[in-house]
């Protein structure tokens, strides 16, 4: 099945099909190349070959950036690390994009994620990184050389060969994972959208980077079941619902949630003003929830992301990291909420310190922790929180995994 | 967060000889009589259970009691929450390193609230935002309501901004100022009746220590002292940390006071020390408590570059002059209060302490120091040898 292979573009430098022998032994099986005597060559060897336009049955591309922190040219000096509006390192990261191609397309879909190395290296980390990256989201990255290291394999550099060895690991790592992906996302705001722009992929990039754990809700595909387990939801649509849809929501509301939306909302009925006040929000109760509009129409999605995580407040976060720097993470639960997994990557590149801890939300008793070097889970210090458990992880890699049981 | 700045002997002469004038603190400033003294109180705490309200309490009583500095008043008490909430040293949570434990500030505003206070503000400016303190700490992993709940009337503010209010208070410092004349801060520095210092104790890369004065540092609003402070006037947002005290790359906002003398040195171990004494003369500390129940060395807090321990000296000092309090804890920590530019723990900074006893704040000596409670020597926790085998480890 297409949902199962383990894709990986051919390397332009590779032109002789003899390096089929790199990946053998590895998970790689299905191969994008163009049509020719190559790509005839290769699928005579036993790879299954796909044109780089297509996509195969049950698989959905994404089109990515390169996972990572983003490194500009400024002041005179090359690869300058880029900062957002508050300092903080700029992530480039394929979550949000994987999460709106999961909500799209039907269940099950696997989501290959396409992005072009951004460094000419024979680095490993950054290889990991945009696997990692991919994978946190559930998604499948389509496995790129850099033209130095699909030279170096070629000219049997040892270096080369040993980011080679990491690369295929961490395919290996990921293909016998792939029941993870049957794990339902926690979520605490749903991002409500049409996704017609480009402002509510931004958003939700912004809130990802926040370590927010969000659901995409797809007006298209929207029903009330669409928000069951949210606390809140977010709209960032230029236009607001008419309709059920509005209406739908405004029941989530009042039964307790919450709705984060611009001044298109408009007047909501029986909506009573909140004594709580809020710089660029209206904020109103309605029922057992609340709303907060915006004053005026929405603007810096930064600002707006980083709002929406105060308005619904730090204390419902569900992942909580210390020590950690740069990273993605994501936290799914198993059906009847008995296991959970927490997938982690780290866009450093390298041990973030060796101290980072997280504090997993919820009735978690145990943890083990696997990663791509160590594929066996082992067991992981905890230290009971109050709803939720710590965990102490130990110096990593650019990718982890946690399985917390109850 | 600040870079720990190194610098070589020759540079610090070269800074000392071209700008030997600054250094020493101006006549037209220095206290005319000898600087106050006061009683301090000295406790032993082993740890933030049971033991913390009666210690506090009897601290309290030793200074004369509670009552009469906060009955039927409005208290503002500044604690230290110093860096991002998602930053520890090592796998230890903020508070028993580098934040004033929770359950010290829950202690105090119980006892403040028992002895009368009507209203008790909790502040702080917390790095880089203008979110409320109460979100700012559940991301420490603390339960804000363990703390409001602690008392009635128990209200946190975020000072590093115009917060709830229309205009920012100037406050202006009595003798002139050795920095500035005066401060545009949040308006809850104004809005009291009794201004607490709830610090921790621990060394300090820039100023040597940082103690019940340093605490105060952080009372200036990012939107005017801070990176990303607005030009003519503050910025809505507060960014960054206070480049513009450290730094003196260029002024407050044009509608706070600037610097009296923006020809004098840019080096941050000269500017920060004055700016306090600035500071808590600008904004008198009414009290102060000192926790050094858990705590770190190496610095304060976990982006200092030297080794950072989590440490347990089971400290509390109290008192209501704050050079008097910060000399015992200096004492406390095996350091000498007396200590001057050059000398341990102010290696490459001049010391607050002399430069606050200089303008008549009050004494750092401990002769003329009377310490209630328990003698320093029976609660010294050597900070002092463990700084000089670091510094001398890391030079080897």
């Amino acid at each position: 099945m297409p949902v199962n292979w383990t894709p990986m573009r051919w390397p332009a430098e590779w032109k002789d099909p003899s390096a089929v022998s790199f990946l053998r032994g590895t998970p790689v099986d299905a191969l994008i190349m163009d049509p020719g005597a190559l790509a005839r060559q290769v699928e005579r060897a036993g790879f299954k070959v796909l044109r780089p336009t297509e996509a195969p049955p049950g698989v959905s591309i994404v089109e990515g950036v390169w996972p990572g922190i983003r490194l500009t040219s400024r002041f005179g000096a090359k690869d300058v690390v880029s900062t957002g509006p508050t300092g903080e390192p700029w992530v480039d990261s394929n979550l949000a994009p994987i999460r709106l191609a999961q909500a799209r397309q039907p269940a099950g879909t696997a989501i290959w994620v396409r992005a072009t190395p951004r460094e000419n290296s024979l680095r490993a980390e950054p290889l990991v990184a945009a696997a990692g990256d991919a994978a946190v989201a559930g998604g499948q990255w389509v496995i790129a050389l850099p033209p130095a290291l699909a030279s170096g394999l070629l000219a049997r550099i040892p270096q080369a060969l040993q980011t080679w060895k990491t690369v295929s690991d961490t395919a290996a790592f990921f293909a016998t994972k792939r029941d993870w992906n049957r794990y339902q996302p926690e979520a605490v705001p749903g991002v409500l959208s049409d996704f017609a722009g480009a402002r509510p992929l931004d958003v939700m990039h912004l809130i990802a980077r926040a370590g927010q754990q969000f659901r995409v809700v797809l007006k298209q595909k929207f029903t009330p079941a669409s928000l069951a387990g949210l606390k809140a939801v977010i709209d960032p649509d230029p236009a607001s619902p008419s309709g059920s849809l509005r209406r739908d929501v405004l029941n989530f509301v009042a039964e307790g949630g919450m709705l984060i939306a611009g001044p298109e909302w408009g007047e909501i009925r029986n909506a009573r003003p909140s004594a709580t006040t809020h710089p660029r929000f209206r904020l109103a109760t309605l029922g057992k929830g609340s709303v907060a509009i915006s004053r005026t129409p929405l603007g810096d999605p930064y600002l707006f992301a980083s709002d929406t995580g105060i308005l619904i407040s730090h204390r419902h976060d569900l992942l909580r990291f210390w020590n950690g720097g740069p990273l993605s993470a994501t936290y799914a639960t198993a059906p009847g909420r008995i296991k959970a997994l927490v997938q982690t990557v780290f866009y450093s590149g390298r041990d973030p310190g060796g101290d980072t801890a997280v504090r997993v939300a919820g009735p978690w008793k145990t943890a083990t922790l696997s990663t791509v070097e160590q594929p066996a889970a082992r067991p992981v210090k905890t230290v009971p929180r109050q709803d939720g458990l710590e965990i102490h992880l130990p110096g990593t890699a650019g990718y982890i995994a946690l399985e917390l049981e109850a | 967060m600040y870079p720990c700045q190194k610098y070589s002997r020759r540079h610090l002469l070269k800074t000392a000889a071209a700008s030997a004038a600054w250094f020493a603190t101006p006549a037209a400033v220095r206290a005319a009589g000898p600087a106050p003294a006061t009683p301090v109180a000295v406790a032993k705490c082993a740890d933030y259970g049971p033991e913390l309200v009666p210690t506090l309490d009897r601290m309290f009583d030793q200074l004369g009691g509670l009552g009469r500095l906060v009955k039927g008043k409005t208290v503002a008490m500044k604690i230290n929450l110093t860096g991002a909430p998602s930053y520890r040293v090592g796998y230890l949570p903020c508070e028993d390193t580098h934040y004033t434990h929770p359950r010290v500030i829950g202690a105090v505003c119980y006892l403040m609230s028992r002895a009368g206070a009507r209203r008790i503000r909790l502040l702080e400016s917390p790095w880089a935002t203008a979110d409320s303190v109460e979100e700012y700490i559940l991301q420490a992993n603390w339960e804000p309501l363990d703390i409001l709940n602690s008392a009635p009337g128990v209200e946190f503010e975020n000072t590093n901004f115009l917060g709830n209010s229309k205009k920012y208070s100037r406050l202006t410092v009595p003798y002139g100022g050795l920095m500035f004349p005066a401060f545009d801060l949040n308006h809850s520095y104004a809005d009291c009746d009794v201004f607490v210092s709830l610090a921790k104790m621990k060394e300090h890369a820039t100023a040597g220590i940082t103690l019940s004065m340093k605490n105060c540092f952080g009372i200036t609003p990012a939107t005017i002292y801070g990176t990303g402070a607005g030009i003519d006037e503050p910025s809505v947002l507060p960014k960054g940390g206070r480049t513009i005290v450290h730094a003196g790359n260029r002024q407050p906002s044009k509608s706070a006071p600037g610097e009296l003398h923006p020809d004098s040195p840019r080096e941050d171990t000269w500017r920060v020390p004055r700016t306090i004494v600035d500071l808590v003369s600008a904004r008198p500390i009414d009290l102060a408590v000192v926790e050094g129940i858990r705590t770190m060395t190496g610095g304060e807090g976990p982006w200092i570059r030297e080794p950072l321990t989590g440490v347990r000296p089971g400290i509390l000092v109290a008192g209501t002059n704050c050079v008097n309090i910060d000399a015992v804890c200096m004492a406390a920590m095996g350091f000498d209060p007396l200590a001057d530019r050059g000398t341990l723990p102010f290696e490459q900074c001049d010391s607050t302490l002399r430069l606050a006893e200089d303008v008549g704040l009050g004494t750092r000596d401990l002769r003329r120091i009377e310490v209630r409670g328990t003698p320093i020597e029976d609660v010294v926790f050597d900070f002092a040898s463990i700084r000089r085998a670091r510094r001398a480890a890391l030079k080897g």
